[in-house]
């Protein structure tokens, strides 16, 4: 059986997972004045993470859609039906 | 002895795009610009969530939503104007000029409107400096502003174009997915900035 990780590196893990603590990975969220404002910064959070990924998604599917519009009319010309639409 | 027989001439392949490179550009350059927006709304929603219900803050004016209402009709029926063009483009239709023109004035009017809202803001004390607010909303809505007229500038030439015979389909479609994004931009201002 393969060794995965030698001695050193397990104990350091085990002395991670004994002696981990709770962190704030954001700096802001820990001092919100309220729920409210704290459910603000998550919503704001996620809306700045997944906008910029709906637009590149949004702009490769009209791009993929455009390619398979295009070999659609192609085939169509070829095999002489006229427009495919 | 005999010649060997000439190599087959190989003709270049003519490739068309699928999309034009001006739409595309304009595409990613949008995706871009609606980060920008992302950004400023983003932020504009924090401070807003941190007054903890002063707001607007004490001193300055309600910002006029249903006054607003009227400019953003006039803009999303100018959008629909522009979907109406393209499909005429598409159909080869004889002209675009007369519904390219009265988008145009759509939008125009938009602006103008706009303009004459920031003068009475401004008159009853909301500036760039007087609070958060004020800051947020002329640099937001400053910024929306400036793209509606730099797009109304492209739709003209666009209209000119068109008047004379000479107007291109990369042109047009470009200058209209730029449209589209101040378009589809503004409710998202609206709706966040002025309630």
């Amino acid at each position: 059986m393969p060794v995965l990780f030698s001695n050193t590196v397990r104990s350091l893990l085990l002395m991670l997972a004994v002696w981990g603590v709770e962190a704030l990975a954001c700096p802001v969220c820990g001092q919100a004045k309220s729920e409210e404002v704290n459910a603000t910064y998550v919503a704001m959070t996620a809306f700045m993470s997944l906008t910029p990924l709906a637009l590149i998604f949004g702009v490769a599917a009209f791009v993929v859609h455009r390619i398979k519009k295009s070999e659609r009319e192609a085939t169509a010309t070829a095999s002489g039906e006229g427009d495919p639409r | 002895m005999d010649a060997a027989p000439p190599a087959p001439r190989i003709l270049p392949v003519r490739r068309t795009p699928i999309i034009a490179n001006g739409v595309l550009g304009m595409m990613l350059f949008v995706v871009a610009e609606s980060m920008f927006f992302a950004g400023l709304i983003s932020s504009f929603t924090i401070v807003k969530s941190n007054a903890m219900g002063l707001w607007p803050p004490p001193g300055q004016p309600l910002l006029p939503a249903a006054e607003t209402a009227l400019n953003t009709a006039a803009l999303l029926v100018s959008g629909l104007g522009g979907l109406f063009v393209a499909w005429r483009f598409r159909k080869q239709a004889p002209s675009v000029a007369l519904p390219l023109g009265i988008s145009w004035l759509l939008g125009a009017a938009f602006v103008a409107l706009q303009g004459r809202e920031w003068l009475m803001l401004l008159s009853q004390g909301l500036s760039l400096r007087s609070s958060q607010l004020g800051s947020f909303f002329f640099v937001i809505v400053g910024a929306h502003a400036l793209h509606a007229i730099a797009a109304l500038v492209a739709l003209g030439i666009a209209w000119w174009r068109a008047q004379q015979g000479t107007l291109k389909g990369e042109f047009l479609f470009t200058t209209l997915v730029f449209w589209w994004f101040v378009v589809a931009a503004w409710p998202a201002i609206y709706f966040r900035v002025y309630f």
